[in-house]
């Protein structure tokens, strides 16, 4: 799933519904690319985490990949980064799903 | 919407915008060609970002339930001042709490309820909500730079 441009409360709506469909399709091992990603708020961070938890609890995962600098550092500061898996391409993401 | 000319000097970006979560992204432009102006990291200038957003959705989402009638503005100032980034957001009718401007202690990122109270105190150094007669309230945070 590709995210472009801002997740910030304007589109929240939209990724709340994204996600919420993912769920009902039982879809368990997502990959977000984030290449047009520029900027995520704390409540998109939130719903994120929220899907990559109740995807592992099913035996699969959400997974980042691509985070720009900034966005990395972010999610590096407030520690996310350790809830969140992040790889910086899909290939290296979609290897680890299984393992 | 109003926008002070850069004219206006440098350090200084003033603007007013309805309390729509769409003008988002304009408050996040805004603080970012500040800080561009202002040589400030690129780094910072997300985190300051992040935290101006934060304020303004938490403010948006509150106050357009209060008003009686229209849609109501938040007037946003940004200014570089000796050593900081200063964020002042005001906004007009009764006094508005939320987690971010109330709480001291620290949420953690483990608990998604109250990331926005944590990415707020996470990113800058200084809260300030303080009430003026003639401005109404103004949300003041603080970045050292």
């Amino acid at each position: 799933m590709h995210l472009d441009g801002a997740l910030d409360a304007y589109s929240f709506p939209r990724l709340e519904a994204t996600l919420r469909g993912l769920r009902e399709e039982n879809r368990n091992n997502v990959v977000l690319d984030c290449a047009g990603l520029d900027y995520i708020s704390s409540a998109s961070l939130g719903a994120l985490i929220g899907f990559a938890r109740r995807a592992r609890e099913n035996g699969g995962d959400m997974k980042l990949v691509k985070l720009s600098p900034k966005i990395y550092n972010i999610v590096e500061l407030l520690g996310f980064h350790k809830i969140l898996e992040i790889y910086p391409d899909l290939e290296s993401a979609v290897k680890t799903f299984g393992s | 919407m109003q926008e002070k000319a850069k004219s206006a000097g440098p350090d200084r970006i003033s603007l007013q915008i309805p309390a729509r979560y769409s003008y988002l992204r304009i408050v996040r432009q805004a603080v970012g060609d500040l800080c561009a102006q202002t040589c400030v990291s690129e780094f910072k200038a997300a985190q300051l970002e992040m935290a101006v957003d934060e304020i303004c959705a938490e403010l948006i989402g509150k106050l357009r339930p209060q008003a009686e009638s229209g849609t109501p503005s938040l007037h946003i100032v940004l200014r570089r001042e000796a050593g900081e980034i200063v964020g002042e957001i005001f906004y007009g009718g009764q006094k508005i709490e939320f987690p971010a401007l109330t709480e001291v202690k620290q949420a953690s990122p483990e608990d998604t309820d109250r990331l926005g109270s944590y990415v707020v105190h996470r990113f800058v150094d200084r809260i300030e909500h303080v009430n003026d007669p003639e401005s109404g309230w103004t949300v003041r945070l603080h970045k050292a730079i």
